[in-house]
């Protein structure tokens, strides 16, 4: 369940349903990136110990040289500019660059955005080693100061909403991530399964004042409950608790029938709370949070 | 009190979901393939189905962000929805299109676009290069402050003039293997300075800028030492057939950084960030380019430089590259103004 304050980029494709795509989040982004610095220098350093291997001047030592260096530059471009948006690293975190203004992404953008790379991430870091071994020297100050001003520049991200880098913000892109949920299956399907092998629970089992009471929110963090439940395949104690309080803010009194066991009981409430929330929301109504009056001044009100 | 009974207990997404979702789970499967093996390895029977497919999907995520509650119903259409619109929107341009249409079209135009930017940056160098020539004629023991020890390798006011000379027209026995091993060195040495350049210039210009001048002292203050030694037709014979190349890419990598810091710093018609991303988008493919130029100057001065001694050979190359630089970046074609296979109108 993404969390509701995650930024989106909005885009509205030809077909006309404007779709929503969760930006990245800092960590994931971080993270992405040092696995694909990872794989660079280990294989800059294969690509060496090869080099020193076969002769520092030899044909193949200057092929492998320029294929390093080939390497280093145009590794992000390279694998963002195919079909997957993503570097091998992005390509685990589920992570994808797109185009912020909602077009495909152009080779044009993908090698703009890369080539401040150079500024953000490898110019820091051996400024940051010189400054390190000329601890004593003159230049000290100059270098520390070129490293606070780089780091800025680098930590652009921190600094705005959308996770944008420098490169982001010139060519116009942005990385998104793409989760793959599953589809599990409908709660409320399962109560009317249960409802059919049952012949004796009859339908309106909860009058209209007792459920319309919670709202989308309530309904939502109940369906959490019954899931985490039907996954875990045992009743625990936050399902009985949550029976406990539903029961007693609606006002439940069990029928002729006799008590329902507290997951049935949960089941056929969400099923017939969702069908009324649902309903409500046909005709625009839609009750984010459960209402702070008790039910029965309300029936009464809906009487009259 | 009255119980009024509910007429309906069963939510009508329950019947919309079990009517719909054989399509979304089929769009699934058609997705998986095309995101692994691309759009051109459906088979005839999938793509015939997709834009149905693709059509119904969005329509029943839009029905369901208005209807339903069912919060993983709504996770699943909408994650599914994005793969799928970014799967068939894709970037159908290949690199090799794209590259083709870079070096005919592009390129030359975007440099015709900079051409201000271009000579602030040439002037940035040429400025370098007067004061470290004019201090260093006066006096050569400022030569140390412009130059590197270690870039200099030698070259500086202790060595005799044979020695100079020598730098000049040596090499002559390198097997090929090594003047290419100089050479992809050259490349890369050159490619990191022209994107520090780039990069640099994109903050504020200033830093860019420094860069240049320093690269103009170092430049300045050999001809300043090679001058005074009598040497200074051979030093620019032994500059001038790589240096065109390589300090035109130079000034264009720089170029490309200075007119986004222009475009944001001085923000007229659009906003500073419009201004970035209008510009910014062309600043990729000319840097690009400048790497390519530098290739071709990596090639000629590790191979020719170090091979041809004649003066009048040097020289020739030296106004033929010239030439042909001025000739391609004036190059307007008509197309210029067509958008590239990967645009979308």
């Amino acid at each position: 369940m993404t969390p509701p304050t995650t930024q989106r980029l909005v885009l509205l494709p030809p077909e006309g349903v404007p779709l929503q795509l969760p930006m990245a989040h800092l960590a994931s982004r971080a993270l992405a990136l040092l696995l694909d610095m990872t794989l660079i220098f280990g294989l800059l350093l294969l690509l060496l110990l090869l080099q020193i291997s076969t002769g520092t001047e030899s044909l193949s030592g200057s092929i492998i040289m320029t294929f390093g260096f080939l390497l280093r530059v145009f590794y992000f471009s390279w694998f963002e500019g195919r079909r997957r948006g993503a570097t091998p690293g992005k390509r685990l975190l589920r992570l994808r660059v797109v185009s912020r203004d909602g077009k495909a992404l152009t080779q044009d953008r993908v090698l703009t955005r890369n080539f401040t790379r150079e500024i953000e991430l490898f110019l820091p870091f051996s400024v940051l080693l010189q400054a390190w071994g000329e601890w004593q020297g003159r230049n000290l100050g100059v270098l520390l100061a070129a490293t606070l001003w780089l780091l800025l520049v680098a930590s652009l991200p921190c600094w705005n909403p959308n996770r944008l880098r420098l490169g982001d913000l010139i060519a116009g892109t942005c990385v998104v991530e793409l989760p793959r949920p599953l589809l599990l299956p409908d709660l409320a399907s399962l109560a009317g399964k249960r409802r059919e092998g049952n012949q004796s629970s009859p339908l309106g089992r909860f009058r209209r004042g007792q459920l319309n009471i919670y709202g989308v929110h309530e309904l939502q963090l109940l369906e959490d409950v019954l899931r985490k439940s039907n996954k875990a395949g045992r009743i625990d104690a936050t399902v009985a608790a949550v029976a406990a309080r539903i029961r007693e803010k609606i006002g439940y009194e069990p029928n002729l029938q006799g008590e329902l066991p507290d997951a049935e009981f949960l089941q056929e409430f969400y099923t017939a709370q969702r069908a009324a929330l649902e309903r409500e929301l046909m005709f625009g109504n839609r009750r984010e949070r459960k209402q702070t009056q008790d039910w029965q001044t309300q029936d009464r009100q809906t009487r009259d | 009190m009255t119980q009024l009974p509910t007429t309906n207990s069963d939510a009508w997404t329950v019947q919309f979901r079990a009517e719909r979702e054989a399509q979304w789970r089929k769009m699934e499967r058609i997705l998986a393939t095309a995101e692994r093996d691309g759009l051109a390895n459906l088979t005839t029977d999938q793509l015939v189905e997709l834009p149905g497919l693709h059509r119904g999907l969005l329509s029943s995520l839009g029905v369901a962000r208005a209807g339903c509650l069912d919060r993983s119903l709504l996770d699943y259409l909408e994650s599914l929805a994005a793969r799928a619109h970014l799967c068939l929107y894709a970037p159908r341009e290949s690199f090799s299109s794209f590259l083709a249409h870079q070096i005919q079209v592009a390129f030359p135009a975007a440099v015709r676009e900079l051409r201000w930017s271009l000579l602030a940056a040439a002037l940035a160098v040429l400025l370098g290069g007067l004061i470290a020539f004019s201090l260093c004629s006066r006096d050569l023991d400022l030569y140390d402050y412009f130059v590197d020890a270690a870039r200099s390798c030698g070259r500086d006011p202790e060595a005799s003039t044979e020695a100079l000379r020598e730098t000049l027209f040596a090499g002559t026995h390198d097997g090929a293997d090594r003047l290419l091993h100089f050479a992809c060195w050259l490349w890369q040495h050159n490619s990191r300075v022209t994107l520090l350049a780039f990069g640099l210039c994109i903050l504020g210009g200033l830093p860019g800028l420094l860069l240049l001048l320093i690269t103009g002292f170092e430049l300045g203050a050999m001809t300043a030492l090679f001058h005074d030694r009598g040497l200074a037709v051979e030093w620019w014979s032994w500059i001038l057939p790589h240096g065109v190349t390589e300090l035109l890419a130079a000034c264009i990598g720089a170029a490309a950084g200075l007119h986004m810091a222009a475009g944001f710093l001085f923000a007229a018609r659009h906003s500073r960030l419009d201004n970035l991303l209008l510009r910014g988008r062309a600043a990729g493919p000319t840097v690009f380019g400048a790497l390519l130029m530098l290739l071709l100057a990596g090639l000629i001065e590790g191979f020719f430089r170090q091979s041809v001694q004649q003066l009048s050979l040097r020289y020739t190359l030296a106004i033929l590259t010239a030439a042909l630089w001025v000739l391609y970046f004036r190059r307007s074609t008509a197309v210029a103004n067509k958008p590239s296979a990967g645009e979308q109108p």
